[in-house]
């Protein structure tokens, strides 16, 4: 028998089922099919007909569904008001509600989450500038991928060594042999040693730029007046950049005026104005003269193809191989200096500032370097990903709390997806959120970070450089992977288990991630405090090194040239001036000679000697040991002519037994020894000792070097400056310590150090963080634990010992894994020494008890909170 | 435009006449439809339902459940103030598109 009401009950069953249908839909549907039926009943059908014609009028559940989209009609795109909806969709934007309502609800946790991804995003940020920074240096040459620079490679039986500079006359001749070669300039500075006057201004700070004709031809450097292509012909023009024109000239026009070097000697005539150079170029100068003046000071025509000063750039043809050029260079200069074997490397422009590590370089501007710039960017890296560790961390082990959540949300629907975008558009927001809050950190600290670093780095570049989206996709990458895991590990929630509750404590495997990742967290930190104490230590060591020279208390300046003997006796009749000589101090121009002969020296071999202008009282002055045989006297004026003093590293490079008395030739100049010094560290430790040829003064005069009482600085250096004065009434007194100038030498390994404590910290701080929120949440966890052990009789040392015993495990597995990593790194950085520390257990031990104790005291304010709460508290606790 | 395209279309302008002459439920609505259009026009519940409501929200029109002679319980809709309104404003627009397709046809026919 039908019954209507069973059939429309079983009907309505149906329409349920159908997601799409409101309980109204479902109601007034059913009083329409009611309707019909009493219609159709009323026309004489049966019930049952009546029914199921009825039925098949209003379709399947599934097609009314269906039909419902039949009604949208196209307006239906703007909201109900007949406005366009707000550009975030309702879904997004209710995201964002929920994260904004996670955030102060839970004050603490976001913090952590927050600070800690700002500051990894903050790191990125600045190591973008940086890279960007450095990667620009000399973009801003027009003919920037055809010029290269010439490096020599000299291999001897002992070591192969690899010098920027080249011989003077290798550029003509191979502009002349090798079609290849378009164009060639030579390059070297003077930097801040020589006065430049004009009127009656005279400064000695200036970078004095020697080069070629066709310096501004191959080089883009914009002229304001003259002529680029002629403004070096002339052997005695000069070319001044902007602001040194206006140092001399002020508004006076400086087209056609005369300035003068060497108090008067050399005079030279203005032929151009120039931009300054910009900050990212490796070529560094206030001005530029002819290079043919530097090569006749130095007795560069004396030396001919042995002047090896210069630093050579060629401009290649398009399609030029690279490799046979550098082949074809190294035959031109077979030809010409048949006992040479030296190789040529043709080094691209745009690797010289990061791809340079020769031993003789250009040295007065930031030589950068790729593997620091790799370093620090993976350092950066690191930090990011330890933020966002945190931030995946933090979110799993509050998974418990939010598990419930996430089962009431499934129960009234959400299906997996909306979950999982749930997740992920709060860890979205979350890390836009941090990334403002990142640019707010840069921005406050990139003045610190430009001291450090040594930049002039600025924020507005992020937009400039077209950083901006490459940032936002780095943050919107951030939030997606931090909030991956949580968003599908929560995800995957059975709301039925949660529900019923004492599912959390029956995962396995969750903890087992945490912990993994904790332990890499802390891997990565304890590898960057190891990496910092290896620095530290290397730098005091090369602080406190004995450098077989005292540089402590002398001072250098540039002062009374031919005069100097009389100044010698004023300045020695000072009680306060203890010696006075005039020689070249530590780490003076770079010049090596080749063209020196001995008895029994073997042609093959090309020995690079250090000349250095002496006198006297140069040993006595620098406290140098003697090895053998006597220094130059006063009492032998032939000393001027006929002898030389060897280092032993040139006795030992020369292969002589008996050096005194052998008979040396230095540029066709013969000469006898009379003595050999002690070795000495006349440049950093990064480089081993030169052999060196230690002759009296040449021209041009070398500077004045006095060593003064350490105990009245400030009244011996009036006193000399006051008899500067009397001598030379207008050469400025600019004077230099030695111990600053040798501290300049590391001034890239303290930039490092500094740079690395820095991220160091930051590191530390980050992991110690997301350490102590993922504590407090185990020791919430472990309330109830933690009282039935006090109960049961427990001490609360013990307990905070239970807490820091497990933290403790993950930190020594860290431990196990950044040890050899860490070792074989900082082998690797102390190579660049040649005089180094070999670092020891000790290092890696402080640094491991200092990780320790820094993630100690993020889990111990925890761990004891939990362990002196009163057991019936926690007890009672849910 | 397809036809169910049109059909949507039409939907607000058709219940807006339909409920100006009185108060009309659901079923009766559905009926009516199809009778003055001599069946051509088979409106569905499903679709008709989600109409009225939004109708409902933009304050067009509004409902009352009423037991009705039958004893059963039922939506009533009827017109607001509002729902006026828009009526003389549809039916302005519906006979401006009739005028225009009628000159249309006629131009066509006369062989324009």
């Amino acid at each position: 028998m039908f019954d209507l009401e069973k059939a429309i009950k079983a009907w309505k069953k149906n329409l349920v089922r159908s997601p799409a249908l409101e309980d109204t839909y479902i109601s007034e549907l059913e009083s329409v099919l009611r309707d019909e039926v009493a219609d159709l009943v009323s026309q004489g059908e049966s019930e049952e007909e009546a029914f199921r014609r009825a039925c098949a009028g209003m379709g399947e559940a599934s097609e009314i569904g269906v039909e419902f989209s039949k009604v949208r009609p196209p307006q239906r795109r703007l909201g109900p008001n007949g406005l366009r909806p707000p550009f975030l969709s309702a879904l997004l934007w209710s995201y964002f509600r929920i994260a904004l309502r996670k955030i102060r609800r839970q004050k603490g946790y976001s913090f952590i989450t927050i600070a800690g991804l700002a500051v990894g995003l903050a790191c990125c940020i600045l190591m973008m500038l940086w890279i960007h920074d450095e990667k620009s240096f000399d973009r801003f040459h027009a003919n920037r991928d055809s010029i290269y620079r010439l490096i020599k490679v000299t291999r001897t039986s002992e070591k192969t060594t690899f010098d920027a500079r080249t011989p003077y006359p290798l550029g003509e001749a191979i502009l002349e042999k090798v079609p290849e070669v378009v164009n060639f300039v030579r390059y070297q500075g003077v930097f801040g040693r020589w006065e430049m006057t004009h009127g009656d201004k005279t400064f000695y700070n200036d970078n004095i730029g020697t080069a070629d004709p066709s310096f501004f031809e191959i080089f883009t450097f914009p002229f304001i007046q003259g002529d680029p292509k002629t403004a070096l012909i002339d052997r005695s023009s000069i070319v001044l950049s902007e602001s040194m024109a206006r140092k001399y000239f002020g508004a006076e026009d400086p087209m056609g005026k005369v300035m003068t070097m060497h108090q008067g000697r050399e005079a030279f005539k203005v032929t151009g104005v120039m931009r300054d150079v910009p900050k990212n170029s490796h070529l560094m100068f206030d001005c530029v003269i002819p290079s043919v003046n530097f090569w006749e000071w130095w007795d560069g025509a004396e030396l001919g193809w042995n002047m090896i000063m210069f630093y050579a750039y060629i401009q290649l043809a398009p399609n030029t191989s690279v490799a046979a050029v550098g082949k074809k260079i190294a035959g031109v200069l077979h030809e010409n200096v048949p006992t040479s074997r030296a190789e040529f490397i043709v080094q691209p422009l745009m690797d010289v500032h990061l791809k340079s590590n020769f031993e003789w370089d250009l040295d007065n501007y930031a030589q950068g370097s790729q593997s620091t710039l790799d370093i620090f960017t993976l350092i950066a890296l690191g930090i990011l990903l330890l933020a966002m560790i945190n931030f995946m961390n933090l979110s799993t082990a509050r998974s418990a709390n939010r598990a419930k959540e996430v089962g009431l949300r499934k129960v009234t629907g959400a299906f997996r997806v909306d979950i999982i975008k749930q997740f992920l558009g709060e860890s979205v927001v979350l890390s836009f959120i941090s990334f403002l809050l990142a640019l707010l950190l840069v921005w406050q600290a990139l003045p610190l970070f430009n001291s450090l670093a040594g930049k002039q780095l600025s924020l507005i570049r992020v937009v400039q450089a077209g950083m901006l989206p490459a940032l936002l996709v780095v943050t919107l990458l951030t939030g997606l992977l931090s909030g991956s895991y949580p968003a599908l590990f929560l995800s995957s929630f059975q709301p039925a288990n949660v529900l019923k509750g004492g599912w959390f404590s029956r995962r396995r495997g969750q903890p087992i991630l945490r912990r993994s990742l904790v332990v890499f967290q802390f891997t990565l930190t304890l590898m960057l405090v190891i990496g910092t104490a290896v620095v530290d230590r290397q730098l005091k060591f090369v602080g406190e090194k004995d450098l077989g020279i005292d540089t402590h208390n002398v001072v250098t300046f540039n002062g009374f040239f031919d005069q100097f003997p009389s100044a010698r006796n004023i300045l020695l009749a000072n009680p306060n001036v203890l010696n006075v000589t005039c020689s070249d101090s530590p780490q003076f121009d770079q010049r090596g000679i080749s063209d020196i002969t001995w008895e029994g020296k073997n042609p093959q071999d090309e020995i690079l000697f250090f000349p250095v202008r002496v006198d006297a009282d140069y040993l006595q002055t620098f406290r140098i040991g003697l090895a053998e045989g006597r220094f130059f006297s006063r009492d032998f004026p032939s000393d001027a002519t006929e002898s030389l003093v060897l280092n032993e590293a040139a006795v030992r490079a020369m292969g002589l037994t008996s050096p005194i008395g052998k008979r040396v030739t230095v540029g066709g100049e013969a000469y006898a020894v009379i003595g050999v010094v002690r070795d000495f560290h006349q440049s950093s430790l990064h480089r081993p000792i030169e052999p060196m040829i230690l002759r009296t003064s040449r021209l041009p005069i070398p500077p004045t070097c006095v060593r003064i009482n350490p105990d009245n600085t400030t009244e011996t250096i009036a006193f000399i400056e006051e008899t500067m004065k009397t001598f030379m009434p207008n050469v400025p007194f600019n004077y230099e310590f030695l111990d600053d100038r040798i501290e300049g030498f590391y001034s890239s390994e303290r930039k490092v150090e500094t740079i690395l404590s820095l991220f160091t910290g930051i590191a530390l701080f980050t992991a110690c963080l997301g350490l102590f929120g993922l504590a407090s949440f185990l020791a919430e966890k472990r309330t109830k634990e933690i009282g039935i052990r006090k109960v049961l009789g427990a001490k609360v040392g013990g307990l905070v010992w239970l807490q820091a015993w497990e933290f403790s495990k993950w930190i020594l597995l860290s431990g196990l894994v950044a040890v050899p990593v860490a070792y074989y790194e900082a082998v690797q950085w102390l190579r660049g020494f040649t005089y180094h520390i070999r670092p020891g257990v000790d290092i890696f031990l402080i640094a491991g008890l200092l990780t320790w104790s820094a993630a100690m005291f993020a889990v111990g304010f925890q761990s004891v909170r939990a362990a002196i709460a009163n057991p019936v508290d926690s007890l009672r606790y849910e | 435009m397809s036809s169910d395209t049109l059909v949507a279309a039409s939907t607000k302008p058709i219940i807006l006449s339909l409920l100006l002459s009185g108060e009309s439920y659901g079923y009766q609505i559905l009926q009516r439809v199809r009778r003055v259009s001599g069946g051509q026009m088979k409106w569905s519940s499903a679709m008709l339902y989600p109409v009225l409501r939004r109708m409902e929200k933009e304050g067009l029109i509004r409902s009352d459940w009423r037991v009705s002679a039958e004893n059963r319980m039922r939506r009533y809709y009827m017109l607001t103030d509002l729902g006026r309104k828009e009526f003389e404003v549809e039916k302005a627009r519906w006979l401006n598109i009739q005028d225009a397709l009628r000159q249309i046809w006629k131009m066509a026919e006369a062989g324009e």
